[in-house]
């Protein structure tokens, strides 16, 4: 693992307008989806995005692949910002930067077959000969646990964790640096989780990949990733090193969704605290001023209703944005 | 103490062109008045049709109860005619679905279907019915009552929806409430908000909870004793603490094994069961996990093992706890 940048998010921002009736203004109404983020992932490494549902966490792995164009904010990925490229110019980066999606039955092409699945990435970036791509087809799917047989299957004869396999195949199959993966275990029984966890950590130690993991099981980010980003209301409230949130979660958010999570041992699970957050996720169509987990924070102080808490750095690669930090 | 739930020799199968599915295929199991039992193992290893077994939910065709006897305070439901049934289910027994979102029906208001539910198992007059109903729903702590009962499924959020399905079933007090993966399909502050509140309507109203879920991390917190089911079968039961600390059978080990857990401290790598689950149309002469299982012995593929009772309430389907066998050390 290099110290080298490879993704850098400047101040991003994705904004979706509601329309609701035929003549309502778009001006006002907007659903701050992604407001205001910014953090950099280095080569070769995981870094972790976490968040409840409607945290914005899916909303930033689509912008920085440009599948939504952003509102504001730079995507500079390997010293180039991707944020403003025509498609034409985005073609050439998407070939490095991929992404793996959550729902491994709605996101394959039920009428093409595993082969023409694999090989269309190829052939719409003009890669190998046509007659290699097959062969090529086939080795990625070797490689990642399947066989030759499968090629010339549909998806709906295979399984949740083998349909995710196909994939990551179709991701890997132009040899990308970066992959976005949303959600890729969800979906998947606690066993097959695993399988694919173990080939994610396979694939990135062979091909020195760098993944960006979205996911709400917190659990499962901290085991794969190098850093965690936890995300509320489309804000970044806690950027840390993996190793330390759990030892040491600074935002009383973190700590609510670390509380959150079970441990398989009841000796454990018994005992522990917990810190139930009340309510559900707010809107981030209104938000409320100040800080916007203060409606659900037992911490809140005056200060909190009035002003934004920004991100700051504590220590090293541990960065929170909490009045409670403030020197 | 008298059980209040008696599964015996249970078997569910279902007819399909392709086959006889044989989903469940010999359960016997006992509910204690009080306690909570969680169901565990894979998809497609008949947790969900055991559940539904005893709510008699399994619809013919494809599926049938092919045998067994589910005794709740005495009465086989098995014997039951349907109309008898309908008393039972909602009142004496009720259904948490995995599924909010299809399992209220979305052309009804809330107030309308717990009122429903109150006014079909109680007795309670149209009247009282809203006063009771705003009781429950504040139960579940469900902010806001009063505006929720007017409203309908697809104006409430994943985890309201699924606090109302929860109100749903406990309006009538049932002796046991199945929850079938309560917690899937919401998020994790949402999961703990949603087990803290079975946790305390356990206390509270002394129902019994049969928790079904694939996550033992789920059940670690809630249950008392631990099912694991694999291929139809329970391949091993007992306490939480006899799961936990000191687990036979190798699926049981698998399973835990497989879960990272949030405070370790070093990082190690997740250990797979490799495989799949074997198809239940035709399901293997000898152990179900036997394909799959490191362990393995000529014998696991000839016979099904017996269960082998360890200490009180600990009981394990596998050869190797015959005192032929090889003494194996659990690996991790």
């Amino acid at each position: 693992m290099g110290n080298e940048i490879i993704l850098e998010v400047q101040n991003l921002k994705k904004y979706f307008s509601v329309k609701s009736g035929l003549f309502a203004s778009t001006a006002g109404n907007m659903v701050k989806a992604v407001d205001d983020i910014s953090f950099k992932v280095k080569k070769g490494e995981t870094v972790g995005l976490v968040g409840e549902t409607g945290s914005g966490k899916t909303t930033v792995g689509r912008t920085i692949i440009r599948l939504y164009d952003p509102t504001a904010g730079k995507i500079v990925f390997e010293g180039i910002d991707i944020a403003k490229l025509n498609e034409k110019e985005m073609k050439k980066v998407r070939r490095k930067l991929q992404m793996i999606f959550q729902d491994p039955y709605a996101s394959l092409d039920p009428r093409l077959t595993v082969e023409e699945i694999v090989k269309e990435p190829m052939e719409i970036h003009n890669l190998y000969k046509p007659g290699e791509r097959k062969q090529r087809a086939a080795e990625i799917l070797c490689l990642l646990g399947l066989n030759v047989e499968h090629l010339t299957r549909f998806p709906h004869e295979f399984s949740g964790g083998q349909r995710q396999r196909i994939g990551l195949a179709r991701a890997l199959a132009v040899e990308p640096e970066f992959i976005v993966a949303d959600e890729p275990v969800s979906a998947l029984d606690v066993s097959i989780q695993a399988q694919i966890i173990n080939t994610f950590e396979d694939l990135q130690e062979k091909f020195n990949l760098t993944y960006l993991f979205i996911s709400h099981d917190l659990a499962m980010v901290k085991h794969i990733s190098n850093s965690i980003i936890v995300m509320y209301l489309g804000r970044i409230l806690e950027i840390a090193p993996s190793k330390e949130i759990y030892s040491k979660p600074l935002h009383p958010y973190t700590q609510a969704l670390i509380s959150a999570v079970p441990i398989p041992d009841p000796k454990v699970e018994k005992s522990r605290k917990r810190v139930i957050l009340e309510g559900d996720i707010t809107s981030n169509i209104k938000l409320p001023k100040g800080c916007r987990f203060r409606p659900r924070c037992k911490y809140a102080m005056d200060t909190c209703k009035e002003i934004e808490p920004i991100l700051e750095e504590v220590e090293a690669g541990h960065s929170v944005a909490c009045h409670l930090y403030k020197k | 103490m008298e059980p209040i739930l008696n599964v015996k020799a249970l078997r569910t199968e279902f007819f399909t062109y392709a086959g006889v599915v044989k989903a469940v295929r010999g359960v016997d199991f006992n509910v204690y008045p009080g306690e909570a039992v969680g169901i565990v193992g894979e998809s497609g290893c008949g947790k969900t049709v055991t559940g539904l077994s005893i709510m008699r939910l399994i619809t013919y065709p494809p599926g049938k109860i092919i045998s067994g006897e589910i005794n709740l305070d005495g009465t086989n439901l098995l014997k039951l005619p349907e109309p008898k049934m309908r008393k039972v289910r909602g009142a004496k027994i009720s259904m948490i679905f995995q599924d909010p979102m299809t399992s209220l029906n979305p052309a009804l208001t809330i107030g309308f279907q717990l009122s429903e539910m109150l006014m079909l198992h109680k007795n309670i007059r149209k009247e009282e019915t809203k006063k009771r109903v705003i009781e429950l729903l504040d139960m579940v702590r469900i902010q806001s009552p009063e505006t929720v009962f007017n409203q309908y499924p697809h104006q409430l959020s994943g985890g309201m929806r699924q606090r109302a399905m929860i109100a749903l079933a406990l309006s009538c007090e049932p002796r046991i409430v199945i929850a079938d993966e309560p917690t899937t399909s919401v998020d994790v502050t949402i999961q703990a908000q949603i087990l803290n509140l079975l946790y305390d309507l356990k206390s509270r109203v002394n129902s019994s909870i049969i928790l079904i879920t694939h996550n033992l991390a789920v059940v670690a917190g809630l249950c008392s004793r631990i099912i694991v089911m694999y291929a139809g079968l329970i391949v091993e039961e007992g306490t939480d603490r006899q799961i936990f600390d000191n687990p036979k059978h190798p699926y049981t080990w698998g399973l835990l094994r497989a879960i990272p857990r949030i405070d370790e401290q070093e990082k190690e790598r997740l250990s797979t069961i490799k495989g799949l689950p074997p198809d239940l149309m035709s399901p293997p002469k000898g152990c179900p996990f036997a394909l799959r299982c490191s362990y393995a012995m000529k014998v696991c593929f000839e016979e099904i093992p017996p269960y082998f009772k360890l200490e009180e309430g600990h009981r394990v389907m596998c050869w190797l706890l015959d005192k032929r066998a090889p003494i194996v050390k659990r690996s991790g």
